[in-house]
């Protein structure tokens, strides 16, 4: 094009091709609407595709797959000299991703889906400006799914410190690495790089590390972690950031006590914040809550009503499967379904070693809303498939409501828990009973039978373990 | 065959309105497992079956009285001769199937289960998790729910736990099955046309009780029974408000100190276990200021006997507090507040509401109040006329604490006010009695130190 | 039926023709090796070589004469004008030439041309880029104007003008080229040059445009017949010259009322000419006067302005409403 801005019209604009925008997108030209899709990266998948959950979990796969060699002496496994060769893991991970990358433009473009490329910024109720793309997009309805985007170090620092993307894209494997915020993001990092051979210090401000999950899930991590790490200081925070030769010159304060320590990086791991700024929608009138987030309604409306948004920039957890499914209900409102994010649960993983997951109520939760409910826990240890691959270390946990023995939450720490909270989430969407858990034939010998195995000692008729007297 | 008699349901109660029946007829019943929920004076009990066996009968229909000794359930346990069904409908009630909904969703039920189950007699019941939780349904069902313009918290579950199944959704959308409500053991309610009822003239001149225009016939109107607690307020506000001349009379109270004085003690008490401390609110002090009044002025505790034409002075200071519950109004009651400190007070407060509003408050704690006071400053209000919790004689009315510019020693200042009303039954007291009796209160609330010493 | 925008609609309809007719050819700047600057002769060249799709030299009378002359000799050449803006220097050459060759030759030769030139504003763009000037063509007796409104008639009315034994200047409305998309069937559809089409049949109004402002149009008869449970007639005019007196007076004597909505300046613009026939067949069936809505008799100004001065969705409700209230 020469000159001058081309209008498109269309039904359906979807702002954003993450994992949220993605799946709108498709879902919503599934339906026979007309759709453009505007992404500001040159790649589809947004940040759980590029730099989040996909390399992430290559990269930690990669590592668990080292230490389990490491591990595997006691098994008869002889494994001298592993080490890594860094050039074909950074190929190896950005292949992956790549492929994942093409795999939506494909989905898309199969299905008719036209995408523009650049930053969208509302100019009225039905008209985006595309700046970069010198178009104009006259729309019927919108979904915004911008995402959200790491927070960065409180204070001016201007220093070149990781954030998880870059840390993703392994420039190196510092000597002594700091990590800053001991969430799920910071832990999972923590551990790759305690993998690669970095030794890792991590700091958290609060006094637990994980803080979402119940405090019995974290310990068994901890413990692990403990060996993994050079140091944990919990309760801690970084008070001050210098340059200094061979790295950075940090101070941590505990207590009220300063510290000043050398690490050759520092990685901030220390939340993230919706991506609602500059797209013009103060301009649209369109209703905010606090810390940037769009007020929505059941179906994902916004107080326009032909405006939709989902995922992080919405409430609720910032999660990729939480943005999908409200990525589907967008368009299937759009269509004129009947459609609502009325989900009772969204799981909640972290895959650190072992992971943990948990779905539902938890048992904090339960405790401080004061809700009755009947907990069973079953021990891996007690499971002959965890013995097989000499990972007892975890349980299960089954919260189900004393007078219904409606399943209402399940928590697992321990190998694979990120695979089995799924049968949890279905067990709550469901409605499910105990009995329905215990009924169901798992098959053996796999770590899925722990959940029936729990769902017995929350009942009170456990086989592996003894009844509580 | 055991005859079930309709239990003592509580000090002094002899009826109760029947709220639901968890079985049908025919159904196949375990011992202990839920009956029916009865309603007496201001909560509902679930009543469990003594026996296992076969129900054979029921009773009375949803919204009926029950009267205490009376049979309300026949249940075949295998004991003695088989009367089965035949003619024993003493009552009228029990020709007709009781609970009109249910049943169906219930034989539907019994006919897609095989027959020989004995070891599963579940209760085919709509048991609703505790509040604020969603019902349980699969996710397919609450969509089929969207399909069918269908509000899935509405339907009554089949299913194990109280699921909400396909067939209850179509069931209810079809109208074969009637909503739940809100409470998880409201009655049944819905009705398309009640005949209405004629009302004696009055003697008193012009005061006729008119029909109601059909508003069908103006509008889309949806109608529901009068029941349960819905119907004891609306008795006793009418009794209140058509007996009792009622006296507002107004002020307001500086409460700055006050209010400083307890968020200090809220913060000092910020761990305590007990809500009473960590979460003290103005609504405890209010009540002991007033327990202590009340022996000071003994007409605003007291009530009026117009058969026999006495006023009977009370000395015993129970006061009750209104509360709002899912259910509707309750009055919870706290024992001798005049012998009881502000923070036993404050903890028996939050019990009773905790209480009431998941309908489990005992009976005994709704009774024999002798005060009330309504604080609905919590909701908004800058003020309100309270209605008398008849045959209590006074009610005060809280309204929101809010900062006002007020005149202190001729500067505008801003202080924290809050508006007062003191609704009393002119025939008991007067105008110049209640202005001494606030006036004092007042002077207790905007000085803790007076209230610490008075009460 | 796939759907295509009408970029696309308007790249079959060459592709289709020039398979089917050898003596189809395609040059102007760029529609070569580039397929030209809207990417409308996309993969043309690679197609059907360089010999049929050639790129010419910056001169747009050079392209217009080679193409009066080709068509003379048995060819029926397409050509193509960047922007209408630029087009002007081919008035020389198909005014005194191109659209006289019949009548100078008593019949003995026709000229056989399309130029296609992407014509109107709301794009952003500048003045020669941007307007509607589709009166100096449509005065010129000799040369058949076309204007197509979607991608669905784009294809059907470019067939027919490739067809047509006389000159057709072909103007596309190049805000229209990529905005919607519309189902255009793979087998040939052709619609006749010098007929308009009743989009969509009414009772209490005719409502007549062409073009970029047909998609305007639309939305406002849609939202109107809505809002006032009034019976539109839209008619999309399709052919300025000749132009088909008889759809429109019909229609007109049916209504009683009727709005014009053109882009091009009001003097002597297409609406001018459409009252006159009105004035002539239909007069005494009037219930209002005829309404014109157009854009300004002035310069195109610099985009910033340009939405104030192409006609509105508001200005056009204002005349619909106007004359249905008269």
């Amino acid at each position: 094009m020469v000159m001058g801005e081309m209008t498109l019209e269309t039904d359906v604009v979807v702002v954003g091709g993450g994992p949220g925008g993605y799946v709108a997108a498709i879902r919503a030209a599934d339906l026979g609407l007309n759709v453009i899709l505007v992404e500001e990266r040159e790649q589809l998948g947004g940040v759980c595709l590029i730099e989040g959950c996909i390399p992430s979990k290559t990269l930690i796969h990669a590592v668990e797959l080292t230490d389990a060699l490491k591990e595997a002496d006691k098994i008869g496994i002889k494994s001298e000299g592993v080490s890594f060769d860094l050039d074909k893991l950074r190929n190896w991970t950005s292949s992956v991703v790549g492929t994942l990358t093409k795999g939506v433009d494909t989905l898309l473009t199969k299905r008719g889906v036209d995408i523009v490329r650049g930053h969208g910024h509302f100019q009225s109720k039905n008209l985006l400006h595309v700046d970069g793309a010198n178009t104009y997009i006259e729309f019927k309805n919108a979904i915004i799914a911008t995402g959200s985007r790491i927070n960065e170090l409180p204070g001016d620092y201007n220093l070149p410190l990781w954030s998880s993307a870059e840390a993703l894209k392994l420039p190196e494997v510092p000597e002594r690495l700091l990590v800053v915020g001991g969430g799920y993001i910071g832990m999972e990092m923590g551990l790759v790089y305690a993998g690669l051979g970095s030794k890792v210090t991590m700091v958290e401000f609060l006094p637990k590390l994980l803080a979402g999950a119940d405090e019995d899930l974290v310990n068994v991590v901890v413990k692990r972690c403990e060996k993994k790490f050079e140091d944990i200081k919990t309760g801690s925070k970084v008070v001050n950031v210098e340059k200094s030769d061979n790295g950075y010159s940090v101070t941590i304060e505990h207590d009220g006590k300063k510290i000043e320590e050398e690490y050759n990086q520092v990685l901030v791991a220390i939340g993230r914040r919706p991506n609602t700024d500059n797209l013009g929608l103060e301009e649209l009138g369109i209703e905010m809550l606090d810390r940037g987030l769009i007020k929505v309604d059941e179906a994902g409306r916004t107080s326009l009503p032909h405006i939709f948004a989902i995922g992080d920039i919405v409430p609720g957890p910032a999660l990729a499967h939480k943005a999908s499914r409200e990525g589907k209900v967008a368009a299937e409102v759009i269509a004129d379904h009947p459609s609502a994010f009325d989900n009772r649960a969204i799981p909640a993983v972290v895959f650190t070693d072992p992971e943990i997951a948990w779905v539902g109520l938890t048992e904090r939760e339960a405790k401080e809303k004061n809700i009755p409910v009947k907990v069973g826990k079953f021990p891996l240890t007690a499971l002959g498939r965890a013995r097989t691959i000499g990972r007892t270390d975890g349980f299960v946990k089954v919260l189900a409501d004393p007078e219904t023995d409606i399943i209402l939450g399940v928590a697992i720490v321990g190998h694979s828990a990120s695979e089995l909270i799924a049968e949890g989430t279905l067990a709550i969407e469901m409605g499910a009973t105990l009995e329905d858990l215990m009924v169901t034939i798992h098959p053996h010998p796999t770590l899925s039978e722990s959940i029936m195995e729990a769902a017995e000692v929350a009942a009170g008729s456990p086989v592996h373990i003894l009844p509580r007297k | 065959m055991f005859e079930f008699k309709l239990p003592d349901l509580g000090e002094g109660i002899h009826e109760g309105e029947l709220l639901k029946w968890y079985v049908n007829v025919g159904d196949i019943i375990e011992e202990d497992a839920s009956l029916a929920d009865v309603e007496t004076d201001k909560a509902a009990v679930t009543i469990p079956s003594p026996r296992g066996g076969k129900v054979v009968k029921l009773n009375g229909k949803v919204g009926d009285t029950l009267h205490t000794g009376e049979v309300i359930v026949v249940i075949d346990d295998g004991s003695g001769e088989s009367k089965a069904e035949v003619g024993t409908s003493s009552s009228k009630e029990a020709e007709s199937t009781p609970a009109a909904a249910e049943p169906q969703v219930a034989k539907k039920t019994a006919a897609d289960t095989p027959a020989a189950k004995p070891s599963a007699p579940a209760p085919v019941a709509s048991v609703k998790p505790a509040d604020g939780r969603p019902v349980p349904a699969a996710p397919a069902t609450r969509k089929l729910a969207r399909e069918l313009g269908v509000d899935i918290n509405q339907v009554p579950g089949t299913g194990p736990g109280g699921r909400v199944q396909p067939d209850d959704v179509k069931a209810f959308a079809s109208g074969d099955m009637q909503p739940v409500t809100q409470a998880s053991v409201e009655a049944e309610g819905s009705v398309e046309s009640t005949p209405p009822k004629e009302f004696a003239s009055s003697a008193i001149p012009f005061f006729e009780v008119e029909q109601l225009p059909e508003f069908e016939n103006e509008g889309p109107v949806e109608r529901e029974a009068l029941r349960s607690i819905r119907r004891k307020v609306a008795r006793k506000m009418t009794t209140s408000m058509i007996l009792v001349p009622h006296v507002a009379h107004m002020d307001e109270a500086d409460v700055t100190e006050l209010e400083s004085f307890r968020t200090k003690f809220r913060q000092s008490s910020a761990n305590s276990e007990d809500p009473g401390r960590s979460r003290l609110t103005l609504l405890p002090l209010v009540m002991k200021a007033v327990a202590s009044l009340l022996k000071d002025w003994p007409m605003f505790n007291a009530s009026l006997d117009p058969h026999r034409e006495e006023l009977v002075y009370k000395k015993y200071y129970n006061l009750g507090f209104a509360a709002d519950t899912p259910r509707g109004l309750i009055v919870p009651v706290v024992k001798d507040a005049d012998r009881k400190s502000i923070v036993q007070i404050s903890s028996e407060i939050f019990d009773h509401a905790m209480k009431g509003r998941d309908g489990k408050i005992d009976v005994a704690d709704l009774q024999q109040g002798t005060f009330t006071i309504t604080n609905i400053g919590p909701i908004g209000g800058t003020g309100l006329i309270p209605t008398i919790n008849y045959p209590e004689v006074a009610i005060l009315g809280m309204g929101r604490v809010q900062e006002k510019p007020v005149v202190r020693d001729g500067e505008i200042v801003i202080r924290k006010i809050l508006p007062l009303t003191l609704a009393f039954d002119h025939r008991v007291a007067d105008g110049a009695q209640a202005a001494r009796f606030v006036t004092e209160l007042i002077r207790r609330l905007e000085d803790p130190n007076i209230l610490l010493m008075e009460s | 039926m796939p759907k295509m925008t009408m970029v696309q609609a308007i790249n079959l309809a060459l592709h289709q023709e020039m398979k089917k007719d050898p003596t189809v050819v395609v040059l102007g700047e760029d529609v070569g090796v580039n397929g030209g600057v809207f990417r409308v002769t996309d993969g043309l060249q690679k197609e059907y070589g360089a010999d049929r799709v050639m790129d010419t030299p910056l001169a747009e009378s050079g392209i217009i004469g080679s193409s009066i002359g080709m068509a003379m000799g048995g060819l029926k050449p397409v050509a193509e004008m960047q922007f209408s803006g630029f087009a002007y220097l081919i008035l020389p050459q198909l005014e005194a030439n191109g659209a006289r060759m019949r009548t100078r030759s008593r019949g003995q030769h026709t000229v056989p041309l399309v130029v296609r030139m992407p014509y109107g504003g709301g794009v952003r763009a500048l003045e020669h880029h941007s307007e509607s000037k589709e009166s100096y063509w449509a005065h010129t007796p000799g040369v058949k104007t076309v204007i197509p409104s979607g991608p669905r008639n784009a294809r059907a009315l470019l067939l027919a003008a490739i067809r047509d034994p006389d000159p057709v200047i072909f103007m596309e409305p190049k805000h229209s080229y990529r905005a919607f998309k519309e189902e255009v069937p793979e087998e040939e559809e052709v619609l006749p040059i010098g007929k308009a089409q009743i989009v969509e049949e009414g009772n209490d109004i005719t409502v007549i445009s062409w073009g970029s402002m047909m998609r305007q149009t639309i939305k406002v008869v849609d939202q109107i017949k809505e809002e006032r449970n009034t019976s539109v007639e839209l008619i999309d005019l399709m052919t300025i010259a000749p132009m088909d007196y008889k759809t429109i007076t019909e229609s007109v004597k049916k209504t009683g009322r009727c709005v014009i909505v053109q882009e091009a300046h009001q003097t002597l613009g297409p609406a001018s000419e459409i009252i006159a026939l009105i004035n002539d067949h239909a007069l005494m069936y009037l219930e209002a006067p005829v309404k014109r809505v157009t854009m300004y008799d002035i310069q195109m100004p610099l985009f910033g302005r340009e939405n104030m001065y192409l006609p509105s969705q508001g200005k056009i409700r204002r005349a619909i409403e106007e004359t249905l209230d008269f």
